[in-house]
């Protein structure tokens, strides 16, 4: 007998997708509540008990010797966080790839961005640089603070990690040269009407 | 781009649509680009591949909505153009190309990059839409590839004791790697070609034996449409593995209809000539695209007209039994993946 669960529609996100176990195999489904034909692709998770739905959070106090949770006293402690060290329950602990983090590590190295692993955003300030070197060409006044501001944002983010997908700093370098010739053409241009 | 960085391959997507998938150790890398005027900053979301429980693709109007502005640039440029031609303009030539080629480029670039889809990614806490795929083609991809990596890091299914629901069942299709089309799933646009069809030889044979100037005009507006959505069934569909069937009716229709179209331009031409020549002075003058012209052919005894009104009849019998052949083929496919062709 097979078993059936429900996934998600691609179009208007309910769970409106009873599909059966696929083993590997794209299957045709449409939703329950749009009518939305979808091509679904259910994997093993979606069958197990265990991973199918969120980890339940059930009281695990420690026992006589065992270690408690740092931040949920309570709970026992079944883990170590992998970059702070301290013991955490089930409840505290998340896994990010092979590693085993506290939630407030895990808080910390996301908004902190300096750990590869952990970033989850980034500025592209060869975009921005180069983006503010060009387009204020169009409303050229403002070249007179647009051009000296992507200057200096060029030096300030020389070191600055570019996108996560490695490429060079032509971009910076570019903005940085196009903001170098707007401020020499201005410098000229006050010149030019001072000794008039 | 690269197409391999660190312990990362690229999968599918672009920068340009929005975001891109990468393939790592265990984990699948979605790169989002967000963009004001220039890309300006990107987030990334991992995701295990022990914990993607299944990713669901549907079919989004983008696609339909490139077209039409596709046709419109394309009209506009053509519209211009040929108001220049009239004028002897070449400056209008030159508004005529800027509309035109864009409009061009639009319908061709979307035509090879084939319908649009939005993909979502299922996991126990989340469900994440894919932004960097716009594409069937493009999910394709991950798909094939996630089949692949999911499986090895998840194992076999396990067992689970849940009873089925009364639910539809889905249908399996296995994957045969990212040019595999998927199986005739019913469609409103080859449905409606079909019924067109219907309708369209039914007023073709009704206008070879009337000389009532109404049907005539419907009978061209109701042939144009049948072509139209014959050509739009074939479109919409051509991802899926159309029944021989409807693949053949759909083509006969869009060939049929186009040489229906054709015949009765030269024949409202023919007609218009004919007129004036033979029944002399003291006969109406029809002006070059008056349709009444066409249904005088019989009246002013128009050498040719039982040739046409045979071809007429003959056209309109071959575009009701291709939409005869079409409709319940249509029906079943739609009954067999929603229960009831209505859905």
């Amino acid at each position: 007998m097979s078993s059936l669960r429900t996934a998600h529609c691609a179009s208007c996100n309910a769970a409106g997708l009873p599909v059966a176990e696929g083993n590997g195999q794209l299957l045709q489904v449409a939703c329950s509540r749009c009518g939305k034909v979808n091509d679904v692709l259910p994997f093993p998770a979606l069958f197990n008990p265990a991973t199918g739905k969120p980890p339940s959070l059930t009281d695990d106090p420690p026992g006589e010797g065992e270690s408690a949770c740092f931040y949920s006293p309570q709970r026992k402690a079944t883990k170590e966080c992998s970059h702070c060290g301290v013991l955490v329950s089930d409840a505290w602990a998340a896994a990010w790839g092979s590693k085993t983090v506290c939630l407030k590590c895990l808080e910390h190295l996301r908004s902190d961005a300096k750990n590869v692993d952990f970033q989850s955003k980034r500025l592209l300030w060869d975009n921005i640089i180069l983006t503010l070197a060009i387009l204020p060409i169009l409303f050229y006044p403002a070249l007179v603070i647009t051009a000296p501001a992507a200057l200096i944002l060029g030096f300030w983010h020389w070191n600055s990690p570019r996108s996560l997908i490695p490429r060079t700093r032509i971009r910076l370098i570019i903005g940085m040269v196009i903001a170098l010739l707007q401020i020499a053409a201005i410098g000229f241009l006050i010149y030019f009407l001072a000794t008039r | 781009m690269k197409k391999a960085f660190d312990q990362y391959r690229w999968i599918t997507g672009s920068t340009r649509a929005g975001g891109t998938v990468w393939e790592g150790p265990d984990h699948f890398l979605f790169i989002e680009t967000q963009a004001f005027i220039a890309r300006v900053s990107e987030s990334y979301r991992r995701i295990d591949f022990r914990n993607v429980q299944a990713i669901s693709i549907a079919k989004t109007q983008h696609r339909l909505w490139y077209n039409v502005v596709g046709v419109l640039l394309l009209g506009l440029g053509g519209w211009i153009s040929a108001t220049a031609v009239s004028d002897d303009n070449s400056a209008l030539h030159f508004f005529g190309f800027l509309f035109g080629v864009p409009g061009l480029i639009v319908l061709a670039a979307n035509w090879i990059k084939g319908p649009t889809v939005r993909a979502k990614v299922l996991t126990a806490v989340q469900v994440m839409t894919v932004r960097g795929i716009k594409r069937q083609k493009a999910a394709l991809k991950l798909v094939s590839r996630a089949a692949e990596l999911c499986m090895i890091h998840q194992g076999e299914l396990p067992k689970t004791a849940q009873e089925p629901s009364g639910a539809t069942p889905a249908v399996a299709i296995p994957l045969q790697g990212t040019k595999t089309k998927l199986p005739f799933a019913g469609s409103k646009s080859v449905t409606s070609a079909s019924v067109a069809l219907i309708a369209a030889g039914g007023l073709q044979g009704l206008d070879s034996i009337s000389s009532i100037t109404a049907v005539t005009v419907i009978s061209g507006v109701m042939i144009t449409i049948a072509g139209m959505l014959c050509i739009a069934g074939l479109g919409r569909n051509r991802d899926r593995a159309l029944p021989s069937a409807i693949l053949g009716s759909l083509w006969t229709g869009v060939f049929l209809t186009t040489a229906v179209g054709i015949g009765m331009y030269i024949l409202l031409n023919v007609s218009h000539f004919q007129t004036i020549g033979e029944v002399g002075s003291s006969a109406r003058v029809f002006s070059g695209f008056d349709i009444q012209s066409f249904d005088e052919m019989a009246k002013i005894g128009y050498p040719e007209w039982p040739r046409v009104a045979t071809a007429m009849v003959v056209s309109g019998v071959i575009l009701i039994f291709c939409g005869l052949i079409a409709l319940p083929a249509a029906i079943r496919a739609r009954r067999l993946f929603h229960g009831h062709p209505s859905a």
